[in-house]
This record gives structure tokens, sequence and C-alpha cells, in this order.
């Protein structure tokens, strides 16, 4: 039987694929590239025109904000930004902690799910926004009050992820696992948790963006630093320039933390194309 | 004693009078009845039969993944499946998967080493040596690192049936593992197939609906009737092995294609006209 030497074809046509593919990106990107500083400038541009017309509210314009922004104390804005980055943080991990373990038991057994998966069924409908009244006679530290809060956002789309990831496995694997003589304690650890993470890891991305909600949601009520008290109390004190500082910093941590969120998975999920 | 006891303990794989009966809200279904067959020790055994008649299902059961509602299965003198219910899926029965098993997030290697590290029959490190050898052998050498999904579909199914056959399993059941795959893709997988066998015999419990795959890779080809399934017909293939694709122009195969064919075609009108009816 003539055998064929597989390392040497893969590994010729990884080196093939490889090459076309860095020469389609080198081509596509400088367009590509372009095209998307093109845009932001065509969207500074657009503001800048809504800036300029007699609206019943005076726009700043870009270049207002920038100054703005320059006037900022550096030191202060950055204290804003590290309170509310920690506090998603907080609020994030501790609902991953809970709502993880949680969704896995509830997707695996169906004792469980009978046992503790109605009242947060019944739960999931009210918005979180919902609860800011409760969470701030629960909380009297105005930290935790927030810290709840992004909590309680992000645990829903978790739980529901992980429970969707666990018990959507195909059977395949599992009988797979269980003819290679896997008991139920490896069955789960080796086969059913590793089969769950890809969905598992859409739930904490959905989440991460809920607990960017939430946060600036409580610390508007709140008024106690964050980002979302900035943006509220420049509203307050008619510094409209600032509202869109805190507005764009809280797109931009937003936007950052899905990068690191995106970034853990890939690291983990390495098997995905 | 007579014959059907001693053809029995002769047997590797021993299945007689199995039924089994699904209770759904639409009432009873019986897909399978009163099924007998041997397998023997290092033979191949190919099951076919018209779509939903019950071929997956007998192989379920054999595995462990599911319960039968009559008889018992015996896997040499071992009952491996009874009317108790009780499920014991094992390693002495390995499983191709239809739609392959392998785990996508395990490389190839720990994928074919699975089997015996969880049974702590060898030591890791010979697991991987012999895990690396057979690998080797087929050919597919090189590839040990990368995972499932970056590899092509015919390599899938071959490193499938190696992570199989690694765990010594007493029967090798498959079920419609080239199906997915194309009409050049197929031929060589059986020629890969044949070859492992043919080189160190194996027991082989094949299910697939196409007649020439049957045939040219089994010793007996059972036919099974549609809905509910029963053994129409068993056919002993006189081939000699090791086989190859002049075969499949000799009078022998001839022969048999005519012979299976009529039999399968016949189940394959009866379960058309059952469908037209549940239809109309």
């Amino acid at each position: 039987m003539a055998t064929i030497d597989y390392a040497h074809v893969i590994a010729s046509a990884r080196e093939i694929r490889a090459r076309a593919a860095r020469w389609r990106t080198a081509r596509a990107n400088v367009p590509g590239l372009l095209l998307r500083l093109m845009s932001i400038v065509l969207f500074l541009l657009v503001w800048s025109a809504f800036s300029l017309l007699p609206w019943a509210v005076q726009v700043p314009s870009p270049a207002d904000v920038l100054k703005a922004a320059l006037r900022l104390d550096a030191a202060e804005f950055a204290h804003d930004l590290f309170l509310s980055a920690s506090r998603v943080l907080l609020g994030f991990v501790i609902a991953a902690m809970v709502g993880i373990p949680l969704g896995i038991v509830i997707g695996y057994s169906q004792i469980l799910r009978d046992l503790l998966f109605t009242p947060i069924e019944l739960l999931r409908p009210v918005p979180p926004i919902a609860w800011i009244p409760l969470a701030i006679l629960f909380f009297p530290e105005i930290d935790w009050m927030i810290i709840f809060l992004t909590f309680y956002g992000a645990f829903f789309p978790i739980v529901y992820n992980t429970v969707a990831g666990v018990s959507n496995i195909r059977a395949t694997y599992i009988r797979a696992g269980q003819s290679l003589g896997a008991s139920q304690w490896t069955l789960f650890w080796e086969v059913v948790l590793p089969a769950a993470l890809p969905v598992i890891f859409t739930g904490l991305y959905i989440a991460i963006g809920v607990a960017w909600l939430m946060v600036v949601a409580g610390e508007m009520i709140a008024n106690k630093g964050g980002v979302g008290a900035l943006t509220w109390q420049s509203y307050q004190t008619t510094q409209y320039p600032m509202i869109f500082v805190g507005m764009a910093s809280i797109g931009v941590l937003g936007y950052l933390s899905s990068l690191v969120v995106r970034g853990v998975a890939r690291l983990i999920i390495r098997w995905e194309p | 004693m007579n014959d059907s006891v001693a053809a029995a303990k002769r047997s590797a794989l021993h299945i007689e009078s199995v039924g089994k009966v699904y209770e759904s809200r639409q009432g009873r279904v019986v897909a399978l009845e009163s099924c007998t067959f041997q397998v023997k020790p290092g033979g191949f055994t190919v099951l076919v039969g018209p779509s939903g008649c019950g071929k997956t299902t007998l192989l379920n059961i054999i595995a462990g993944f599911d319960s039968l509602s009559t008889s018992e299965v015996c896997l040499g003198t071992q009952v491996i499946a009874s009317m108790d219910g009780v499920l014991q899926p094992g390693p002495d029965r390995m499983v191709v998967f239809q739609h392959g098993g392998l785990f996508p997030w395990m490389t190839v290697i720990d994928n074919v080493c699975y089997g015996p590290v969880i049974q702590r029959t060898m030591a890791p490190r010979q697991v991987r040596a012999a895990a690396q050898d057979m690998l080797s052998r087929v050919g597919l050498s090189g590839i040990e690192q990368s995972y499932p999904s970056s590899i092509s579909s015919g390599m899938r199914r071959r490193v499938e049936i190696i992570r199989a056959l690694i765990c010594r399993p007493k029967i090798l059941l498959m079920d419609e593992p080239f199906r997915a795959l194309d009409a050049l893709m197929k031929s060589i997988m059986h020629d890969f197939l044949l070859r492992l066998y043919e080189a160190e015999p194996f027991t082989v419990f094949f299910i697939t609906h196409d007649l020439l795959e049957a045939i040219y890779l089994g010793d007996q080809v059972i036919v099974m009737t549609t809905r509910p399934g029963q053994i129409k017909q068993i056919f002993d293939v006189k081939l000699q092995r090791p086989r190859s694709h002049r075969m499949l122009a000799s009078r022998e195969f001839l022969r048999m294609k005519r012979a299976v064919t009529e039999a399968v075609h016949e189940e394959a009108v009866k379960a058309f006209i059952a469908g037209e009816r549940e239809l109309a």
C-alpha cells in the first residue's frame, strides 16, 4: 500500500493558503483601512454640520468636545474611568461565577432544572432597570448598589446561554464519551463542559454589554463617581460638550471590554477555526 | 445440545428474537421485531435496509445507547443488553458514528489516546506511542497536533476509526460511517477499512443503505425489512480476501448484487407505499 506523506501535503497546502491569505489581506486592507478612516472623517463632518445648524438645543461641535476633554482634570477623569470599570468587572465576574455553575447544573440535570429554573424564568422579563428602587433599599452602600445592578444585568444572558450550551450538546459526543469508557464525572468535565464552552462565551459576550448598560444607569441615579455620573453631572451643570465626553468614554470602555472577552474566548476555544 | 446453541457459543455477537417497541402518544410503534442473527468472531457483517427500517435502532441497542423490549443481546458469553432496561455502553463495543464523533476540542492525538487513557489500560506515554504508531501505519502522521476542524472529512473518518480500534473492542459498530462522503472518497475509505481489517481481522457490525458497499466490505450481508424491522434474508458473500476493485466486476459480485438488490428493492417499495399511505 502506497502511503502518502500527509504531513508534507498538509504543510505545503498550509503554506499556499497562508501565502494567499497574506496577499489577500495586503490587497484588501489598504482600501479597507482607508475607507474606515474616511468613514470617521465623514462622521465628524456630519456632526460638525449638525452643530452649525440652528437647533433648539445647541449641539456642541467635535472641536468643542475636544476642548472640553482637554480641560478635564486628568486625575479625576481617570478616577471616574477606574470606578466604572471596576464596578463592571466586579459585577460581571460575580455574575459569571454564579451564573455559569448554575447554568451548568440546570442544563445538565432535569431535577435541578425543575427545581431552579422557574424562578429565574419568572424574573427574566423584569427589566434590570426596574430593580433600581429595590437595589437602593437593599444596598445602603452606593458602590454595592451599582455592582448589584451590574451583576443582575449580566446574570441572565450568562445563565441562559450556559443552559442552552449544556443542554444542546450533540448526543453523539456524549455517546462517544460513554463508548470510550468515560464515567459520569469524566463525561461532564471532559465532554459536556468543553462542548458547551463556545455558547457559554457567547453569553459572556452579551453580558459584558449589559453590564455597561447597567453601570451607567446605576451611576446616573447614584451620582457618586464613574463615567455615568460624569455624563449626568455635565447635563445638570449645563456643560453640554462634557456630556459628549462622558458618552464617548462609555463607548470606548464598552468596546474595549468586549474585545477582552472575545480575546479570552479565542485563547480558550482554540479548536474553533 | 442442538445446533443453534452451539452456534451461539461460537459467535461474537449473538442476537435472538430481539424486538423494540416505542410507546408514544400516537400509540405503539414496533421498530424491531424478532431479529435473529450472529456475527462470527473476526467476521464482517453488514446490515442493509431502507431508511427508517430500524437499522440504527438495532445498532444503538447493541452499543448500549437504547433499550430493547424483548429478549437480550450477548457479546461472547456476556449479556450486554437485556429487558431490565439498564443501559451499559462501554469500550468493548466501539462505535463509529454517522455524523462523526471526534471531539472537536481535542487534537487528533488526544482524540486517539482518549479511550485508553480514561480506561487506564496503558500508561499515558505508552498510549501516545501506540497512537502515533497506528496513525503513521495508516499514513496519518503529521496531523497529530491538528484539531479535527482543520483536517479533511476523509481524514476525520480515518482518525475516528483508529480512535475506536486502539481500544481493542470486542466488536466495532459502524453506523453508516461513509454516508456523507463523495463517491471517490468513499472508495478510498473502503480500501482503508479493508486493509486494516484484512491485516488483522476484528469483528465488525456495519450499517449502510448502500448495497454495493455492503457486498464489497462484508462476509455476511443481512437485509432488513421495512418497519417493523425484521431480518428478511441473510447472504454469505463468497468473494475472497483481500478484496480489490477488480472484484466489483466479477461474476460473484454481480450475482450477489442482483440477489441483494431484489431483496432490498422489494422492501424499499413497501416503505415507499407505506410512506405514501401515511401522508394520505
